[in-house]
């Protein structure tokens, strides 16, 4: 079961759990807005979460469009393999 | 506005072609207590919600459920990936690929399609979020129905981290529902 | 598979009904304590220990399937 996951794999995996951090996050702090502690949790997963995106965006465009993100030409955003496509 | 993230919220891996799997799982992909039912129902709620919070929780639960939606989505791909006409025929699936081939569509478990007569927008806060709290316990189960159906551990790690997602949301739908108790209880309501 | 840690809940401290009254349904406010790191998250399904539930097979269910879910399948 160990078989080799690609480059992108292993930097999608690595922006999908910092991203996943940011989401229970999210859903804490909507219920509990004055707790201090979890929102500078919150601030600085998505500190590390930009730093990661813009690396990976780097490698394979866009994460997200409609004026998020840039692209690098050709328009990259149509690029497989598309999230339902990815081996892990 | 919604924004779509070009990757999934968690890594689906399964072990192998799994029809019978496959079939089994659009439980949660277009049955009465699955991920689309769940976002249609929070994202429609949170209109009329009294306070910010709840607005708020709806929104962003009702969005993560879109991305469990796409979960579910990926799993049937997935299982149903190189698998033949033979093949599906034997896993008692030939009466959904005449219809729709490899396509994955919005039905339950048993073929019946979705439909908005699955959830509930009664103009009351209370009774939509205790709505929303039995929609959430109603989901953890039918993940645990398809645990004991399932043969295939990738596919479980998936059902199990969808499971936990369930029981997260219960506890935040109460939360909230302390939110809005609180307030009304302190409201003048004429 | 992996080994699979036990958690324990703890009763939550914070906020207890101030404001309740009969027929209505309340919730513990849960008070975040120490969190998952971000792979360990993912993978539990919850940052947050305190709302950590396993699975747990119900009674009924057959032998063989509870059997199986022994083994991790």
């Amino acid at each position: 079961m160990n078989k080799k996951i690609s480059q992108q794999a292993k930097m999608l995996r690595e922006i999908m759990s910092y991203h996943f951090k940011a989401v229970d996050l999210t859903l804490y702090l909507d219920t509990h807005p004055s707790d201090v502690k979890a929102l500078a949790e919150y601030n600085h997963t998505t500190q590390i979460l930009n730093n990661l995106t813009a690396a990976y965006e780097q490698c394979y465009g866009p994460l997200t469009v409609f004026g998020s993100a840039m692209s690098q030409y050709p328009w990259r955003w149509i690029e497989e393999p598309w999230p339902w496509q990815v081996e892990f | 506005m919604w924004l779509y993230q070009k990757a999934l919220e968690y890594p689906v891996r399964v072990s192998g072609p799994n029809p019978r799997l496959a079939k089994i799982v659009l439980e949660q992909y277009g049955g009465s207590d699955g991920e689309a039912g769940a976002a249609n129902r929070y994202l429609t709620q949170r209109y009329m919600m009294p306070t910010g919070m709840a607005k708020g929780i709806l929104t962003d639960i009702g969005t993560e459920e879109l991305a469990h939606w796409e979960i579910i989505a990926t799993l049937f791909y997935k299982l149903m990936k190189g698998v033949t006409p033979a093949q599906i025929k034997a896993a008692g699936l030939a009466d959904y690929y005449a219809n729709h081939g490899k396509d994955v569509y919005l039905q339950n478990a048993g073929g019946v399609p979705f439909t908005a007569a699955y959830f509930a927008t009664k103009g009351d806060p209370v009774a939509n979020l205790v709505e929303d709290m039995a929609a959430e316990q109603k989901a953890r189960a039918t993940y645990e129905h398809i645990l004991n159906l399932s043969d295939d551990p990738c596919v479980n790690d998936t059902l199990k981290f969808l499971r936990e997602r369930e029981v997260v949301h219960f506890q935040r739908f109460g939360e909230v529902l302390d939110n809005v108790q609180t307030w009304m209880n302190t409201k003048k309501c004429f | 598979m992996s080994s699979r840690k036990i958690f324990y809940p703890v009763e939550p401290i914070g906020a207890c009904f101030p404001d309740a009254r009969l027929a209505q349904a309340w919730t513990p406010y849960q008070c975040i304590g120490m969190i998952f790191d971000p792979a360990v998250g993912l993978l539990e399904g919850t940052i947050y220990p305190e709302l950590v539930r396993p699975y747990e097979p119900h009674p009924h269910i057959p032998d063989e399937i509870v059997q199986r879910r022994m083994l991790g399948l």
